[in-house]
């Protein structure tokens, strides 16, 4: 399903990713860890098709990502793709209910059914009494569990997840990670970013960095 | 979640900034609208004048200049009230309507100002259009210790005075004139005899204002007239026609006009670039929010739109508000400044949109433009 290509990422001298080749087949749950600045991120960014790869290429269902249009890839990485972020990045000025509706909304799905839909998302990640209330009112647990609603909205069918639990402790990161699971479970591919090795157990595969090259 | 709630709930939920940049809006427009509301009952009241004044021929001290808007001269330079009679004495004398002369003092009635003008029954004869309760005057032109109030004068005063004290003595008030739409209406009427007994200056008058009738126009037209007046009455008189007047008062009232236009223009600028700055953070400060956004498949164009909604949101609340307190500004504040009634333009409040949302737009171009270029990936880095 996923295809990484000989793929080689440069900034000047620095070269965060080189000759990376990796093939994920759908289901997969797979955790690439490494070192800080062993070039997980960038590795994930560029699979995501959010980074332009400096040489080789990345195959999503048979489709080059980097051939693509700017606004095809947009739109691909809209349907296709869910993400969640170390950071959260909830809008700070929508309720946790509006944020979950945000890739519906991009979807283009009728403002009614976003809400009722959004709701059931809530209700999946254990937060169908607090989607009313604003980021700032919400536990950072409850936050990355807002965003992992979100970033099923678009039911999508590879999920990114870059150090999810990062900026979370050891209880709520477990937490998260078992929504991840039963994500899984039910049929997502994931690819998931982290240096926890304990994060890291919960995938069926481990791709491990050192200093931009893939260690089998 | 629709594209405008991006605009609304951003906005409510930061709500001293929003008004920040709807102030900027409301500011630009707000000088405009007042601007050419006052520009306008300036000219308005000038044009009103050429058709309202009595005279057409002014009389008065050589240097001094006469100000059309109040009707008055300002200077402390007097000419003798005997040359009323030399005026008389001209060729084609039968022309003369009313030859008014006139003496004015500034009086302080509890604590307002009150421009006061000493007239002879003459100002009747130049002035029939006065009137009281929508008749002519008879009894109450003033006579004696009595006292005519302009319309707007007796209002300001308070409407129920009947008696005014002037320098320590008591006039009646004797009526009240009809609104004329003339400086009149800011003025009031006493007996010139009155008058040159209360300044102590007997005898004399700041200017003689005279109306012809155009009977004879065919033989002897206004300037003509003029002319005579000119041939009968010693040096230190000036003859003008009021023609010539107005036309000097209009070229300084263009002159004003340029230059309110250009301070307002100069304002616009500015609270453009305050806009584009403030746009401009705006989307810095959002740089995370757009990163994600487009990182889950937001169309660059979508965000966009979004902050173009905000801005135009913004144009239209500002422009609104720029316009009723541009309005409010002139309206309550023409009278006092420019002495001037000040009537709202409705016509204004379309164009102020339309100057407002041009605005919004094109100073939000160049922020918004970034938007597109910006990468995802190093948005969503920065912490
Ligand atoms: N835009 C960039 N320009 C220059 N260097 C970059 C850029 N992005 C990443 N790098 C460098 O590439 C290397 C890998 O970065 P990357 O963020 O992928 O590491 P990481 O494994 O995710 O680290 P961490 O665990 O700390 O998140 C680092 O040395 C980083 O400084
Ligand atoms: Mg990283």
């Amino acid at each position: 399903m996923i295809e990484v290509k000989e793929v080689t990422k440069t900034y000047g001298d620095v070269i965060p990713v080189q000759d990376a080749n990796l093939q994920v087949e759908e289901g997969e749950f797979v955790s690439i860890v490494g070192p800080s600045g062993s070039g997980k991120t960038t590795l994930l960014n560029l699979i995501a098709g959010l980074l332009t790869p400096t040489h080789g290429e990345v195959i999503v269902d048979g489709v080059a990502l980097h051939s693509m249009s700017q606004r095809d890839r947009v739109a691909f990485r809209r349907k296709n793709f869910g993400f969640v972020f170390q950071a959260f990045n909830l809008i700070p000025y929508l309720t946790g209910i509006e944020n979950v509706e945000i890739p519906l909304y991009l979807a283009g799905i009728k403002a009614k059914q976003q809400r009722s839909l959004a709701r059931e998302l809530l209700e999946k990640v254990g937060l169908d009494d607090k989607g009313n209330r604003f980021p700032g009112q919400l536990s950072t647990g409850e936050q990355q569990r807002v965003a992992i609603a979100r970033a099923l909205a678009n039911h999508p069918r590879i999920l990114f997840a870059d150090e999810p639990t990062g900026n979370l402790d050891r209880r709520n990161g477990k937490e998260v990670m078992h929504y991840i699971k039963e994500l899984n479970e039910k049929g997502v591919t994931i690819l998931l970013v982290t240096h926890d090795s304990e994060m890291a157990d919960f995938a069926r595969r481990q791709i491990k960095l050192v200093d931009g090259r893939l260690q089998r | 979640m629709r594209t405008i709630d991006f605009v609304t709930k951003e906005s409510l939920r930061r709500g001293r900034k929003s008004i920040a940049g709807v102030l900027f809006i409301l500011l630009g427009i707000g000088i405009f609208v007042a601007s050419q509301t006052i520009n306008k009952a300036l000219h308005d009241r000038t044009k009103e004048q050429l058709l309202r004044f009595g005279a057409n021929i002014i009389v008065q001290p050589k240097g001094e200049p006469f100000d059309l808007y109040s009707g008055t001269v300002k200077g402390e330079i007097l000419l003798p009230e005997s040359y009323v009679d030399k005026i008389r004495t001209i060729e084609h004398q039968g022309m003369l309507v009313a030859v008014s002369p006139k003496l004015y003092e500034r009086f302080e009635i509890d604590g307002k100002a009150l421009l006061v003008v000493g007239v002879t029954p003459e100002e009747k004869k130049a002035k029939p259009w006065w009137m009281i309760d929508n008749e002519v005057l008879t009894i109450e032109f003033p006579q004696g210790k009595e006292i005519l109030l302009g319309h707007y004068a007796a209002a300001r005063l308070g409407e129920d005075r009947s008696q005014i004290v002037l320098g320590g003595e008591t006039f009646r008030v004797s009526g009240v004139l009809d609104e004329t739409g003339s400086p009149d209406d800011f003025m009031a009427f006493i007996p010139l005899s009155a008058m040159q007994g209360l300044v102590r200056k007997t005898g004399m008058v700041h200017l003689i204002e005279v109306s012809t009738s155009c009977i004879s126009c065919k033989t002897m037209n206004i300037y003509g007239v003029a002319q005579e007046m000119d041939e009968v009455l010693p040096p230190d008189a000036q003859v003008s026609t009021v023609e010539q007047i107005a036309k000097a008062q209009m070229g300084t009232l263009r002159k004003v006009t340029g230059l309110t236009t250009a301070i307002y223009l100069m304002v616009l600028i500015l609270c453009g670039f305050l806009l584009m700055n403030y746009m401009s953070s705006a989307v810095d400060e959002r740089r995370r929010e757009i990163g994600m956004l487009l990182a889950i498949g937001m169309e660059p164009r979508k965000i966009q739109l979004i902050f173009v909604l905000k801005v135009m949101a913004f144009a239209v609340i500002g422009g609104l508000l720029g316009y009723v307190m541009g309005t409010g500004f002139s309206v309550l504040l023409g009278p006092l400044v420019a002495e001037a009634k000040v009537s709202p333009i409705i016509s204004l409040l379309p164009i102020s949109f339309v100057i407002a949302i041009g605005l919004g737009i094109a100073c939000s171009i160049i922020p918004t433009r970034r938007i597109s270029r910006l990468d995802p990936v190093e948005a969503l880095r920065e912490v």
